[in-house]
């Protein structure tokens, strides 16, 4: 049988329902004349298939340009506002963290984020509405069984005409058809076999699932037991230096560690720190005092943490024994005197102290007998307390609260926890605090209190120094009343009341 | 082998416009005197003119380095839809030796120093640096900052610019007359070469030119900044050119709204490209927060430049990328040609905010009082170096045909169709 013939479809599968009518071209020409013809006609659900693009085949079939673009576009938009959402209420709404001093709302950080999640937004929806829209998946179709069709791929170029069409007529689109002159022209049926999934496909299914669940349940398994090996390393990084780590032990020293303390006696160049006043917040000859109200107030953490103190308490015991007693007694009071102050901050948040209690707190406040400075060893100006701000802010806030009533984000977070090992911190407006000296102030700063780390490695002095600064103009406006505004914005507070 | 036949029935040329290269130059040149004499006026040593000069010089200087980078890439990727523009591109690019004469300008006042007269004020008019007394870390930048390694580099610049631009123009024109295909594979082979050489010199020129009016200031991206820009304006003034020439009846046969349809797809990619460039230079130093980096942006958050910054972010981005995304935009050539004006602009004014802050930068002139920093001085400055450049473009084309009627790929960028 030569291929121009053309055969009719044969008639004896008049039973089965007919889905196309397929004409198959020789040339990418004669395809593009006949698409032509087949739009003219007004036939709506029918198809070319070729084995490569052909130029202008989308015009010849009437295709409209597609919405995809469109939707894209949409897409892209809504990822983008997703990302800047996303940011915003993780930054500005659920965790207002102070991050190097940027504003809360910073929109260039956000920005990375934002093109990323457009990008990909846009670029998966153009995929997803790609495939969607070309009506895919589509696993079987009765044209795929047809022998000749599989020339589609190579050097064949067919239309089909779909049954289902409004002016599909069985002979007269036949006809048609035929007066396009195709090289072929055959009737695809319906195909009745059955749509069950073949039996090994089950089952290869069901190994290929149960092979794939190995490496996550070997992840899962290794990542909850403890192991005493070194993890495999495929590509070594940094990660084996010649070095010790932080807080590590080393054999080199008799006390196995490899961080080394300053050598006793000694201070290293540029750390001569002799303005008691402006490095300890204490009056010149105060030091030793501090010393052992620290000792007292820290208990057994003083030796690990506060190396400073512990030196400076062995020099106070040597030289004189009224001071030794004087710290024995306070040393036996830690316990007592840490309930007696976490129940007096309770007492200040409430409102209640009544004025016997609280002397007799102060009474065995450890911090009282120490010679605090009173006034600021730096400059006092606007410049220096706005420092001050924008330091407290990063350092402190996040447990102290913005406004100092201890509500920052850390111990919002901590008290619904509820676990018990959180100390809430004593709010700046307290009486208790109101009371401090500014040298305690800068002494709590830079060595901490109770559960507060100390920020003496992290603050340079200065900058202690103007974070009290403004914590004493916070407690000022807090405490404020309407004759300490200027005259000419005391209307507009009124008004805003 | 050789095939003298070309798939264009006629060879277009530009031999009634040619002729007025000269009128074009002498014009050119009478702006830039008067523009001079007002700068004398200004009693601030000329520092005002040569900013305002500067800057014309930069923006017209971008689109023949746009149009040598075009040509370079196109050679480098066998490009075949944009044969028809590339003789065009060839000649913009080929008439960078008009900046040698304009450069001098610049330069000769800046070697006083050399000449033991480094006291006048107008021999660090431009550039802080080549004064007489530096600050600490100026001075530490002096062995590359000097006027007589400068000057050898500028050399270096212009001898590599006008090397590659006259080697892929004579090659063409030559390809013009003998069909000759081997021509098309060496220019191939050498484009590859040539992009190093494109890297390094932009990079470097845009740091002498421009980042040293802040000699304290660095930023590594800078060169691609520049780039990013002068392939902007280059395909902007592509636009343009082919626009214009078609509606006086030219090119109409080798070029048709498909060409158009690409070279707006490349502005609108390259507008996208400015704009993740210039905010990966703003991001990093805006976040690192380190005075000897922010110390450049500073003035431009300050009186009339805080308002152009945002005139670049919207108008030099955001504005254009969404007008260019549309399929229509690009294909509708009239549209097509009011963005490529626009965008000339828009990469005027970004040049503009590159030089003209460092005039006020240090001097007694609160940002506040500035008003509009725009007058006399630097328009006759635009007229001037666009006429000379212009002048120079007209000379370069000459009686050569404005389509490489030979190329090999012709026939592909004449038949093609965007899908």
């Amino acid at each position: 049988m030569s291929e121009s013939e053309t055969t009719a479809p044969s008639t004896d599968t008049s039973s089965e329902e007919l889905v196309y009518l397929l004409a198959e071209f020789k040339k990418p020409a004669q395809v593009l004349h006949a698409a032509e013809k087949v739009r003219d006609a007004g036939y709506q659900k029918w198809d070319v298939h070729t084995p490569f693009p052909i130029h202008g085949i989308d015009e010849a079939m009437g295709i409209k340009r597609t919405i995809i673009p469109w939707i894209v576009f949409g897409a892209a938009v809504v990822s983008g506002l997703t990302a800047f959402g996303l940011q915003y209420m993780t930054n500005v709404e659920f965790y207002p963290f102070m991050i190097s001093g940027k504003p809360i709302n910073s929109i260039p950080s956000n920005m990375p984020v934002i093109f990323e999640l457009t990008v990909l937004g846009s670029a998966l929806t153009a995929f997803a509405t790609m495939i969607l829209l070309n009506k895919l998946p589509r696993l079987s179709n009765p044209l795929l069984r047809n022998e000749r069709f599989r020339r589609a791929t190579a050097d064949r170029f067919f239309i089909t005409i779909d049954a289902k069409d409004p002016k599909f007529q069985a002979e007269g689109t036949l006809e048609f058809l035929k007066e396009l002159d195709p090289s072929h022209i055959e009737s695809i049926y319906e195909d009745y076999s059955t749509a069950k999934m073949p039996g090994f496909f089950f089952w290869a299914s069901l190994i290929a699932v149960i092979l794939l669940l190995i490496p996550p349940s070997i992840v899962l398994y290794m990542r909850a037991t403890p192991s005493k090996t070194p993890k495999y390393h495929l590509i070594f990084d940094m990660d084996f230096q010649p070095k010790f780590k932080a807080q590590t032990v080393s054999t080199l020293f008799p006390d196995y560690r490899a961080m080394r303390p300053d050598v006793p006696g000694t201070i290293a160049r540029g750390e001569l720190e002799l303005d008691d006043r402006f490095y300890r917040g204490v009056e010149p000859g105060g030091n030793n005092q501090v010393a052992q109200s620290e000792s007292a107030s820290q208990g057994p953490f003083q030796t690990v943490a506060f190396q400073e103190g512990a030196e400076s308490q062995e020099e106070g015991g040597s030289e004189s024994e009224e001071s030794d007693s004087e710290e024995s007694t306070n040393e036996s009071q830690p316990s007592e005197d840490s309930s007696e102050e976490s129940s007096e901050s309770g007492d200040a948040e409430e409102g209640s102290s009544e004025e016997g209690g609280e002397e007799q707190a102060s009474a065995q406040d450890p911090g009282q007998d120490v010679p605090w400075v009173t006034s600021f060893p730096i400059e006092v100006n606007e410049e220096v307390m706005l420092r001050g701000q924008e330091k407290f802010r990063v350092y402190c806030s996040v447990c102290h609260g913005l406004d100092g009533y201890s509500d920052g984000p850390v111990t919002h977070r901590a008290m619904e926890l509820e676990q018990g090992t959180w100390t809430k911190p004593v709010s700046f407006h307290s009486d208790h605090v109101m009371k401090q000296p500014v040298g305690r102030l800068f002494n709590t700063v830079t060595n901490g209190q109770g559960k507060m780390p100390g920020y003496r490695d992290q603050i340079p002095p200065e900058d202690r120094w103007a974070i009290v600064l403004y914590l004493k103009a916070l407690q000022r406006a807090q405490a404020a009343s309407l004759e300490d505004v200027p005259e000419d914005v005391r209307d507009t507070l009124r008004e805003l009341r | 082998m050789s095939d003298t036949s070309s798939p264009l029935k006629t060879t277009p040329k530009l031999e009634e416009l040619t002729g007025r290269w000269l009128l074009l130059m002498i014009a050119g040149v009478v702006c830039l005197s008067i523009a001079l004499v007002l700068g004398l006026f200004q009693g601030d040593s000329l520092s005002y003119f040569y900013h305002s000069y500067l800057t014309s010089f930069s923006f017209f200087l971008s689109i023949a380095l746009g149009a040598l980078f075009f040509v370079t890439v196109s050679h480098l990727v066998r490009m075949g839809w944009g044969v028809v523009f590339r003789r065009l591109s060839e000649c913009m690019a080929a008439s960078v030796w008009i900046f040698i004469p304009l450069f001098l300008v610049i330069l000769l006042p800046m070697l006083l120093p050399l000449i033991g007269m480094g006291e006048m004020k107008v021999a660090y008019a431009l550039f802080p640096w080549n004064a007489p007394e530096l600050d600490d870390l100026t001075l530490h930048k002096t062995p590359y900052l000097n006027p007589g390694f400068f000057a050898i580099r500028a050399v270096v610049y212009f001898a590599v610019w006008i090397w590659l631009s006259r080697y892929f123009f004579t090659k063409s024109l030559k390809q013009d007359e003998n069909g000759n295909k081997d021509l098309t594979i060496q220019m191939q082979s050498f484009s590859a070469p040539a992009m190093y050489l494109i890297g390094l010199t932009y990079t470097f020129a845009s740091f002498d030119w421009l980042m040293s009016l802040d000699p304290h200031w660095f930023s590594t991206i800078f060169g691609v900044y520049f780039l990013a820009g002068a392939a902007c304006a280059f395909f902007s003034a592509m636009i343009i050119l082919s626009y214009l020439l078609q509606k006086r009846g030219l090119l109409k046969e080798a070029v048709n709204v498909e060409h158009f349809h690409d070279l707006g797809k490349l502005l609108f990619g390259f507008v996208c490209f400015w704009g993740y460039i210039a905010f990966s230079q703003f991001l990093l130093i805006w976040y690192a927060n380190i005075p000897e980096e922010t110390v450049w942006y500073l003035p431009r958050f300050e009186g009339p430049w805080f308002g152009l910054s945002f005139v670049l972010i919207f108008g030099h981005f955001v504005i254009p990328f969404l007008g260019l995304l549309s399929r229509k935009a690009k294909r509708v050539v009239p549209i097509l040609f009011l963005w490529a004006i626009y965008m000339l602009v828009m990469h005027f004014a970004d040049i503009f905010w590159l030089v003209m802050p460092q005039y006020y930068h240090g001097s007694a002139v609160e940002p506040a009082e500035i008003g509009i920093p725009f007058g006399v001085i630097d328009l006759l400055c635009i007229l001037g170096v666009g006429g000379l450049y212009m002048g120079a473009f007209l000379k370069t084309v000459g009686a050569h045909s404005i389509v490489a009627i030979h190329d090999p790929r012709l026939d592909e960028s004449l038949a093609f169709k965007n899908t």
